[in-house]
């Protein structure tokens, strides 16, 4: 299992996010990953890999003004693994972690929503295989699922864990360095599964 | 002398999930046990019962509740990283549930398991007809030889007023296996109240069940397990289906 991380709640830029139908003026294409840092926003290649921080990941529940220039309003849950009821109506389910996007960059992946939670919530499947602590999967993009609701639709990205690394130095507390993303020892074989004990009993019917 | 039904698909025991499966749901049974293709484990319910059931045979056998809990929340955890409203009402019960179970199962001191390592005690039984014979198997949980009694431990949302034809039919296995030395006691735990029941005359529910594996070493004696997979009916909206959907799709096309 993977830890929460309860340290701040102010996250840091720059945001990664995942763009369903490309933004309105027209800088980022549909069905991209893209890093916003100050006004500018810059498309990135995930089908290339990035490595997730899950160890300090957070979900929570996100309400938001659509305001620019004003934050979203979160509210976290107390680990991953448990969702608190939603405070309210127009609350959306979503996540922050970390996110080495290569060149020891880290940009902050923290985006609430349909899509951005179906992705995370598939990924899932594969993140319970963490072969121990301080092992970061490097996730790769690798095509979208199409979703439709009552009203409206939505595209979700689909990521894979591609391996097991250890924690990159830039997710490292306080680290600068480049992300050194090796791959990752092979996790052990599992145990197989004891053979059951022999019935001394053995009555008909 | 002809094969019989059994033997003809390889089949060497059957279990009560096994019989209860082929009457309930013949399509889910022959994918499973004719072609080989598990339904994948993905609800949070039965991985529910699991961590309850290892936090209580803990703590039954001298370990700290308290501990035996965040064990159990643990393994929970592992298997569903990330939560959502259904697994996290499913996670929720686990606490209460060890409580309650703990508080009903302490006046019988400490289990005991006859594979100590799996904290577990085979039983079989065997099902004789006209040309074949099976041998039938299961698992007791909780055995406590000074008290004469076995108890299966049942996590529920609901509490049951009687056991499911299912529960019995099991407990009429685990009954006959234990020859009438021991009582077989299933215990039902929500987050708010446990039940100990004791429902169905497993004599009555062993000669039923007796009819209906002879209507499956027929069924298997007559077909190839192509022919099974061609014709036997598909219910698409039957609950052992649920959370399989594009595996059906993928072995029946519906």
């Amino acid at each position: 299992m993977f830890a929460f991380d309860t340290g701040s709640d102010g996250a840091s830029g720059p945001f990664m996010a995942w763009s369903a139908r490309g933004s309105q003026d027209g800088e980022i294409n549909s069905k991209t990953f893209y890093v916003r840092d100050g006004g500018t926003k810059t498309p990135i290649d995930v089908s290339k890999g990035v490595v997730l921080d899950i160890e300090a990941l957070k979900t929570g529940w996100q309400r938001s003004e659509g305001i620019a220039g004003v934050a979203p309003e979160w509210r976290w849950n107390p680990s991953p693994a448990q969702m608190m009821p939603a405070p309210g109506d127009d609350w959306k389910k979503g996540i922050s972690v970390r996110v080495a996007i290569g060149g020891g960059q880290v940009a902050t992946w923290e985006q609430a929503g349909a899509a951005t939670w179906q992705c995370i919530v598939k990924l899932a499947a594969q993140l319970k295989e963490q072969p121990g602590a301080g092992m970061l999967p490097l996730v790769k993009f690798t095509g979208t699922d199409a979703m439709q609701f009552k009203r409206g639709s939505t595209i979700a990205p689909i990521l894979e864990v591609v391996r097991w690394v250890p924690t990159p130095d830039c997710l490292k507390a306080g680290a600068v360095a480049g992300i050194a993303i090796e791959p990752a020892a092979p996790a052990p074989a599992p145990k197989a599964a004891p053979a059951p004990v022999p019935a001394d009993d053995d009555l008909e019917f | 002398m002809t094969e019989d039904g059994f033997t003809k698909h390889n089949i060497d025991h059957l279990s009560a999930s096994s019989i209860n499966l082929w009457a309930n749901a013949p399509d889910v049974w022959v994918m499973q046990y004719l072609h080989g293709k598990r339904t994948p484990f993905t609800s949070p319910a039965p991985w529910r019962g699991i961590c309850v059931e290892d936090a209580v045979v803990e703590t039954l056998m001298g370990g700290s509740e308290q501990e035996a809990i965040a064990n159990a929340l643990a393994k929970f955890d592992q298997r569903f990283p990330i939560g959502d409203e259904k697994t996290t009402k499913e996670r929720d019960m686990v606490q209460p549930m060890v409580q309650l179970a703990v508080e009903q199962l302490m006046e019988f001191g400490k289990p005991e398991f006859a594979d100590a390592e799996n904290k577990q005690e085979k039983i079989s039984i065997t099902a004789k007809g006209n040309g074949w014979e099976i041998p039938v198997i299961g698992f007791l949980d909780l055995v406590f030889p000074q008290h004469g009694v076995v108890i299966d431990l049942k996590t529920t949302g609901r509490m049951p007023s009687t056991m499911s034809a299912e529960h019995q039919l099991q407990r009429a296995i685990y009954a006959k296996a234990k020859g009438g030395n021991q009582s077989v006691k299933f215990l039902y735990v929500t987050p708010k109240k446990a039940a100990m029941l004791e429902d169905g005359d497993p004599a009555e529910i062993l000669a039923q069940a007796k009819v209906q594996i002879t209507r499956m070493e027929a069924f298997l004696r007559t077909l190839d397990k192509e022919t099974a997979k061609a014709i036997v009916p598909v219910q698409p909206n039957s609950f052992y289906w649920k959370g399989n959907e594009t595996l059906r799709k993928e072995f029946y096309g519906l």
